[in-house]
């Protein structure tokens, strides 16, 4: 079968961002691609443990989903992180560091009622996506 | 009055009376509504069907027709004429018209009854052109309204929002019809709409939106630049996102083209002369840009297809039009200033030149320079779960709204992948979630 010129093209050149949605346990699977194409992750998640400060500026903090729990950190350069409530789903951008187990957040906010109820179905549209773009790796 | 063909005598539909035995009617379909199915609330789970349509047989008198049964009856029926045919109708129930209630989705009529048809009780018998009366053909020519109870589009724009949600009738020329966009909305329902641009000496643009298929079917068969039409109960909106006024065709509508009258013709020669001088040619870019109608953009892509979309679009001249549900990755507001906010000609809106701030597009050569206006110029990167579009073009208005991403895309050999933002807007995370899982790879 002919592969048109297009998709052709398509394949060798673009690797450019994605922005996935994911559940922590995604998150991490697929964290282990972030070398071969660039990831950026949103993960919605419950705020499990009270936010500390800790050196450089930086704010710790555990969120939850289900079983999984993932400890986070959010260095505030130029900007602080805004109140966070224990107990509270929220929403943070950012990327995993695999050899420190920690999520590295860019962008943390209270997550919306409806993100909350559609984010299922993003993580699922993400999912099929980085199935399909990991076997054209294993491919190319 | 009655007209007969063959050896049938009619009834006219001003002497229609409850009362009559089997009454024969004849008339040229005015007015037309798309199939409907609704529950059938004596048989559960099952539906019936129903269309109606408009017959007049006199300048004076017109009257409304409902047909209800069986899907593929009331079907067959509906399309077996149009508007602008002439039907006879054998044995009609002849109804007392409950006003309120008939009058809120049905055309005015003068007629104080309705007809029902039904399949067992009533004939409709489409008549050829050539054996009808050409008075009564003529009749779809005469506005249904008096000729001169109508608004300029210069009316309708210089009343405003006070207009808004009202019927009123429109007297214009049909400037262009677009290309009818079929989508399914959120609850699954297939829909359809066309947007057909009117003028007049008032104005040289003013949008009619129809969302059925029957007045779409309609609007395809009008002439641009040719065809003058007399809408009667048009309602009129106030649009916030594109912030005018526009007319919708609804149920009420009838439309009749090319009508017979003083003002028409006036309003015919105008639009000759228009279409001769090419003074509706006469397009800047800014009146391109606001003749992209958001609305009629209905194709969603992710990040990737839209890629793929442009590369094979490659070399053709027309931008890809689409709505991508993506984040923002990129909003650099750190660099200089002069590269976020630049000045545009007010003539003609290009960006001026920085250095001397005059414009180099326009060729003004005059002394007084120009005005220019400050606008922003951002450029934005939008990622999504298949891929990130970099540097898209996010000026102007556009710049300054937040919900969906409309884009325009215009791909071409020497800078790559050219994307303009018409709108970057909040998404509803409902509505992509849907979006999308119904578009990704399954």
């Amino acid at each position: 079968q002919k592969v048109p010129a297009y998709q052709l093209k398509l394949k060798e050149k673009d690797n450019s961002l994605r922005i996935i949605s994911a559940v922590i346990e995604s998150m991490k699977h697929w964290s282990q691609y972030t070398y071969k194409t660039a990831l950026l992750f949103e993960v919605l998640g419950t705020l499990d443990s009270a936010v500390t400060p800790g050196a450089y500026g930086a704010k710790s903090f555990v969120l939850r989903d289900g079983k999984e729990s993932l400890p986070c950190v959010f260095y505030e350069i130029d900007r602080e992180l805004p109140r966070l409530i224990r107990g509270r789903v929220h929403r943070c951008m950012g990327n995993y560091d695999t050899k420190r187990n920690i999520f590295k957040c860019v962008s943390v906010r209270p997550a919306t009622v409806v993100e909350q109820r559609t984010f299922q179905e993003f993580v699922k549209t993400s999912d099929v996506e980085m199935r399909e773009c990991v076997k054209t790796m294993n491919e190319v | 009055m009655a007209y007969s063909i063959s050896t049938h005598n009619f009834v006219a539909l001003s002497d229609l009376h409850p009362n009559l035995a089997r009454p024969s009617i004849i008339g040229v379909v005015i007015g037309k509504t798309d199939v409907k199915g609704f529950p059938d609330r004596k048989n559960i789970g099952s539906e019936r069907y129903t269309f109606s349509f408009t017959i007049r047989d006199s300048p004076a008198y017109f009257i409304n027709v409902n047909s209800w049964g069986r899907e593929e009856y009331v079907r067959s029926l509906s399309e077996s004429f149009r508007v602008g045919d002439c039907v006879t109708i054998e044995n009609p129930l002849v109804q007392t018209k409950e006003l309120e209630k008939e009058e809120k989705f049905n055309p005015t009529t003068p007629s104080c009854y309705k007809l029902l048809l039904s399949e067992t009780h009533s004939v409709v018998k489409i008549c050829c052109h050539y054996e009808v009366d050409t008075k009564l053909l003529s009749l779809l020519h005469v506005p249904v309204k008096d000729p001169q109870d109508y608004y300029s589009l210069g009316d309708i724009v210089a009343n405003g929002q006070s207009l808004d949600g009202r019927i009123i009738n429109v007297l214009a020329a049909v400037k262009s019809v677009g290309e009818p966009k079929y989508f399914t909305t959120s609850d699954k329902r297939k829909g359809q709409r066309c947007e057909v641009k009117l003028c007049d000496e008032t104005e040289l643009s003013f949008a009619m939106i129809c969302w059925d298929n029957e007045s779409i079917q309609l609007a395809q068969s009008w002439m641009p630049r040719e065809t003058v039409i007399f809408a009667s109960e048009l309602r009129i909106n106030f649009d916030k996102f594109r912030n005018c006024m526009t007319a919708t065709v609804i149920s009420k509508t009838i439309f009749t083209t090319n009508p017979d009258t003083p003002e028409a013709n006036i309003l015919f020669n105008f639009i000759k002369e228009s279409a001769a001088t090419g003074a509706l040619d006469d397009i800047t870019e800014d009146q391109l840009k606001e003749s992209i109608n958001l609305q009629t953009i209905v194709d969603i892509y992710t990040v990737e297809q839209l890629k793929v979309k442009a590369l094979q679009n490659e070399g053709k001249p027309e931008p890809v039009y689409g709505i991508i549900y993506a984040y923002i990755s990129t909003l650099n507001i750190d660099t200089d200033t002069s590269k976020i906010i630049r000045n545009r000609c007010s003539g003609c809106h290009y960006v001026v030149n920085e250095m001397s701030n005059t414009c180099t597009f326009c060729n003004d050569n005059t002394s007084d320079a120009k005005s220019v206006f400050t606008s922003f110029d951002l450029l934005v990167d939008l990622t999504d779960h298949t891929g990130t579009l970099r540097s898209c073009n996010l000026s102007d208005v556009v710049a300054e709204e937040t919900l969906s991403c409309t884009l325009v895309l215009s791909p071409s050999l020497r800078t790559g992948l050219r994307v303009n933002l018409l709108s970057c807007k909040l998404a509803d995370p409902v509505e992509a979630s849907q979006s999308l899982s119904g578009n990704g790879r399954k």
